[in-house]
């Protein structure tokens, strides 16, 4: 396990799955005061959540509640202003000195998390997401491929207010998180049904094998596997990122005769996506 | 070995120490180096995904973590080195870099948290050897220092020493104020310490007993195949250096072998409790593949379970 990972991998089974140890409710939303905008200039966050401005520009800012409810002090370059939002609603900002920046934070009490990476058609993909509901609230996750939503799965909200469950998209669908009237923001999950071909051949005194996957997925994550009678089953032995023509090159050297194939994974390195036909690879000695 | 001749003809290991002595080896103190950092990774307990006696599989979803480890490095953090020296494990990262000296050894561990992921401290605290309160590496508000609490980005020499009574194997770990997550995570290793004149066994495998999410582990793995393979052949000496992280107290088991313990009794199921640590050894003289695992009935369903493979003697 080479690879050092940085973000929390997602993970997948079916049904209902324990809730994460996603952040609980009280995240931090950062967000920047540019030279004559706010960045971003909408975001969506859970109720209970602080947004926090810096301004990163040269000049001097405010960020003031449209309704005059709450306001900073003039923020000068690197300054930070924090407001925390606890009742759900739309707030409007601005800048009192650039009246024309202005800026909306959404405040919600369900989220969903927007998925880092594509899906597999017809296989598990986890949505994970927070709430500011009681622990034990049952959430529905409805997919929407553009007949309208219906039910796809079930989460129940965990002690820290995070929720996940696993869906099986068979095609790109937008998702959302519904318990009773409080419905997230849609987020869009993007199904690419791709393949993975492989072929073996003897480089010197090891084993080249080449992976292509289409439709092309570059810096996608292939794992080479090798079934090993003492693993009891397929052994992951290297994994690569695929280069900018959607391939990767592995070398093996082994004593003898195994099977070999290439999968198509999540940042996991573990769930599949995709697998290759079986390849041979090793030399008896 | 299959009898009590047998028995008597293997090479005997005496509480915490290792492999009777064969053959001199330099006895000059020294002055060892190790480089290890901190670093996060995504660790998959069961990688073949399945349970291979009990037929069950299992996903991605329960199996992968992402969690903290010990790396060994070369001098200067510049490159990464495997945790294991060859023919002592077969996998890497979990457990820790395997720390080897010989008493009469200064040994400085250089760590480095580069754990930019969690982005909490760290520290390394070391049993069996003996060292100033600065180089404790535990974290007591008001009297550990720097060493105790590393923040992510910083680095700490602990400054150690092997002396007459540290030979044998003995657990470190992180004893920070991220301890709790942080061995659960996997966060331990080995020192290993050989007695002055004593011979080094030709294959050293590592086992710690330890939880890890819904599993039992092994060095961090669950179920044959997953956790290490252990090889060797007749005629090698081999020693396994075991102990137990956790909470929960552990029955370490080898088919087909038998060893003599501390109590000069023979033994071929030893108990280990959490930051317990023993050594045990012989000839090897059976070949064959042989299972090994913690007799606890329960932690060996839940993966705490793994294979050994003696080959014949080589022609």
């Amino acid at each position: 396990m080479r690879r050092v990972l940085l973000a929390v991998a997602v993970v997948l089974a079916p049904g209902a799955l324990p809730a994460a140890a996603a952040a609980p409710a009280g995240a931090v939303m950062p967000l920047t005061i540019q030279f004559a905008a706010f960045a971003p200039p909408r975001v969506d966050v859970l109720a209970g959540d602080t947004a926090t401005w810096r301004n990163v520009s040269g000049r001097m800012h405010t960020v003031t509640a449209a309704d005059g409810a709450w306001t900073s002090a003039r923020l000068s370059t690197g300054a930070t202003f924090s407001q925390r939002f606890d009742v759900p609603g739309d707030y409007q900002y601005y800048c009192q000195i650039h009246p024309f920046m202005r800026g909306e934070v959404d405040v919600h009490r369900l989220l969903l998390t927007t998925p880092s990476e594509p899906a597999a058609p017809g296989r598990p993909f986890v949505l994970a997401g927070r709430a500011a509901l009681p622990a034990g609230t049952v959430v529905t996750l409805e997919e929407d491929a553009g007949a309208g939503g219906r039910p796809a799965a079930t989460a129940t909200v965990g002690a820290g207010g995070g929720f996940r469950a696993s869906v099986v998209a068979s095609a790109s669908a937008s998702f959302r998180a519904v318990a009773g009237a409080d419905a997230s923001p849609p987020v869009q999950v993007l199904v690419l049904d791709r393949t993975v071909a492989a072929t073996a051949r003897r480089d010197g005194r090891r084993f080249k094998v080449t992976a292509r996957v289409s439709p092309a997925s570059p810096g996608a994550l292939v794992v080479l596997q090798l079934h090993l009678r003492e693993r009891f089953g397929w052994w992951p032995v290297h994994r690569a990122r695929l280069n900018r023509a959607s391939a990767a090159a592995f070398r093996v050297r082994l004593h003898r005769r195994v099977k070999a194939r290439v999968v198509l994974t999540l940042a996991d390195g573990a769930t599949v996506l995709a697998t290759s036909p079986v390849v041979r690879v090793g030399t008896r000695r | 070995m299959r009898g009590r001749a047998a028995t008597a003809a293997a090479i005997v290991a005496l509480g915490t120490a290792a492999l009777a002595a064969a053959v001199p080896a330099p006895a000059a103190a020294a002055v060892r180096e190790y480089w290890v950092a901190a670093v996060p990774v995504t660790w998959n307990i069961v990688p073949n995904q399945r349970d291979a006696i009990a037929g069950t599989t299992y996903a991605p979803a329960l199996t992968v973590i992402p969690t903290v480890v010990y790396r060994r490095y070369t001098r200067g953090w510049r490159r990464p080195l495997p945790n294991a020296p060859r023919g002592s494990s077969n996998q890497n990262l979990i457990p820790g870099p395997l720390l080897r000296a010989r008493v009469g050894d200064r040994i400085l561990v250089h760590f480095k948290n580069r754990d930019f992921a969690f982005r909490r401290p760290h520290s390394m605290h070391f049993h069996g050897v003996r060292y100033r309160p600065s180089s404790d590496g535990a974290y007591l508000p008001g009297f550990s220092g720097r060493g105790a609490d590393v923040r992510p980005g910083q680095t700490f020499t602990y400054r150690l020493d092997a002396v007459s009574d540290s030979a044998g194997v003995w657990p470190y770990h992180d004893h920070s104020p991220s301890m709790d997550e942080s061995i659960a995570g996997g966060m331990w290793g080995f020192l290993s310490i050989l007695r002055r004149h004593q011979r080094a066994p030709d294959r050293e495998f590592e086992v710690v007993l330890a939880p890890m999410g819904q599993f039992q582990t092994i060095d961090g793995r669950a179920f044959v195949g997953n956790t290490p393979v252990f090889t060797s052949h007749v005629g090698q000496t081999v020693q396994w250096d075991v102990m137990a992280m956790g909470s929960e107290h552990h029955t370490f088991h080898v088919h087909g072998h038998r060893w003599v313990a501390a109590d000069g009794t023979d033994h071929d199921t030893q108990t280990v409790g959490p930051a317990e640590s023993f050594a045990i050894g012989w000839r090897e003289q059976d070949p064959g593949t042989w299972l090994y695992h913690c007799h606890v009935e329960a932690h060996m369903m839940a993966g705490m379970i793994g294979i050994y493979r003696v080959r014949p003697r080589p022609r």
